[in-house]
């Protein structure tokens, strides 16, 4: 089963990896259930949710705006307001690369070293131009 | 309308919940997702409460003066019953006032911990302490003086009194390995001037200032951050203590304030944390 590739974190940024049970009618990802936005005619990620016409249009309200915290989509809507308009940009902890394990950091350690040593003898034998 | 509502709410608090509301302090532990609906039912029941409590104060005045006018106009049980619904609505008023919790809990911290909820650890509990009665309490006074008469308009008298109101902190761990400890207090100045005008008319008028802070204090594994040092910075205070295994930041801000019950704004305090957080750099990988 895929996970849900949504990124969730206010100060830092991680994959939300619960296993999806929907998937995003625009951008097709996978995402779970908490993540899902079920008030449009759609299933949309919280992404596409906020950038959903009518959701651009409440942007007016102010950044502040806590009274409606027990909606479900208030804490993305908040954290995105937030970033916008304080131009944060939270670490990303979980990223990509750090799912490499050693066999994938093994092979490109082979294949620099290969090149280093085809760059001493004859450089030209594997990397040439034409 | 208001007082179904307001009963139903009330119907739906634990024996925890209600007495939250009597004594307005909780020290405890939980998970979020047991914070969350804890805190949220009181400050539900609390807003259908506040609706309740305007309509029960209004009610209990317009019977007052109509049982008074009937009572002066002729001699019927009228204006007898209607004051008997005077004082329901007088004491329902009154214990509505009891109960009644700051807005900060609403507007504030169940906002703050639905945001927390997306940085915490899975399956880790929360600490918090939550003292919600107020500055204005004997046991928070730090001092009293009078002023002398320095003070525009001269009132006769003018005494300041200051509060420290240690009110809402707490401790997380956060899903990145970082632990999250807050603390926001108040330090209250009310001062209560008393003015006699021309007439003889004695005048009393209480103003407050409030200088609320946030100290936030991030502890991050060296394994896993790389710290740098804070630039100096007049706006708030930094700290950064580097160990071999831990590194603690510490940012400490400040904001002023004239309202005794405004709730902090979430904007301020979350800039607090993510002023920590800019001291922070991932470390590289150890192979």
């Amino acid at each position: 089963m895929n996970s849900c590739t949504v990124q969730r974190g206010i100060f830092s940024l991680r994959e939300c990896g619960n296993a999806s049970t929907e998937t995003c009618s625009q951008c097709m990802r996978p995402i779970c259930m908490e993540h899902a936005n079920y008030g449009t005619e759609q299933i949309l990620c919280p992404e596409c949710f906020a950038a959903s016409p009518k959701n651009e249009a409440d942007d007016d309200s102010e950044n502040d705006d806590t009274s409606d915290w027990d909606s479900p989509d208030w804490s993305g809507r908040w954290s995105s307001d937030y970033r916008d308009s304080h131009a944060y940009v939270p670490l990303a902890v979980a990223s990509q690369h750090d799912k490499f394990d050693d066999f994938d950091r093994n092979a490109f350690a082979t294949r620099s070293e290969d090149v280093e040593d085809d760059g001493k003898t004859d450089g030209s034998a594997r990397f040439s131009d034409s | 309308m208001s007082l179904l509502t307001a009963l139903n709410t009330y119907r739906r608090l634990d024996a925890r919940q209600r007495a939250l509301m009597r004594e307005k302090e909780i020290d405890a532990s939980m998970a979020l997702e047991e914070w969350i609906p804890f805190l949220g039912g009181i400050a539900r029941f609390d807003r259908a409460g506040d609706g309740l409590r305007k309509t029960l104060g209004w009610l209990a005045i317009l019977t007052t003066i109509i049982a008074l006018a009937i009572a002066f106009a002729s001699e019927s049980v009228k204006p007898l019953l209607l004051g008997i619904g005077s004082l329901l609505f007088a004491a329902g008023w009154s214990r509505l006032r009891e109960i009644d919790i700051p807005p900060a809990l609403d507007r504030f911290l169940l906002p703050w911990l639905v945001l927390l909820k997306e940085d915490v650890a899975p399956k880790s509990e929360v600490s918090l302490r939550l003292d919600l009665r107020g500055a204005e309490q004997e046991q928070k006074s730090l001092s009293a003086r009078d002023m002398p008469n320095g003070l525009p308009k001269k009132p006769s008298s003018c005494k300041d009194e200051y509060f420290r109101d240690d009110w809402f902190s707490g401790t997380a761990s956060l899903a990145d390995g970082v632990v999250l400890k807050w603390d926001i207090s108040d330090l209250v100045r009310q001062r209560v001037m008393t003015r006699r005008n021309a007439r003889g008319k004695t005048k009393v008028k209480k103003k407050y200032k409030i200088q609320r802070s946030f100290d936030v204090q991030l502890s991050v594994r060296a394994k896993d951050y790389q710290v740098g040092q804070p630039k100096p910075d007049t706006a708030c205070r930094e700290s950064v203590k580097q160990g071999e295994k831990r590194s603690a930041i510490r940012v400490r801000t400040r904001s002023v304030g004239s309202e005794l019950q405004a709730p902090p704004k979430l904007t301020e305090f979350v800039e607090t944390i993510a002023r920590a957080y800019s001291h922070l750099s991932i470390a590289p990988k150890e192979r």
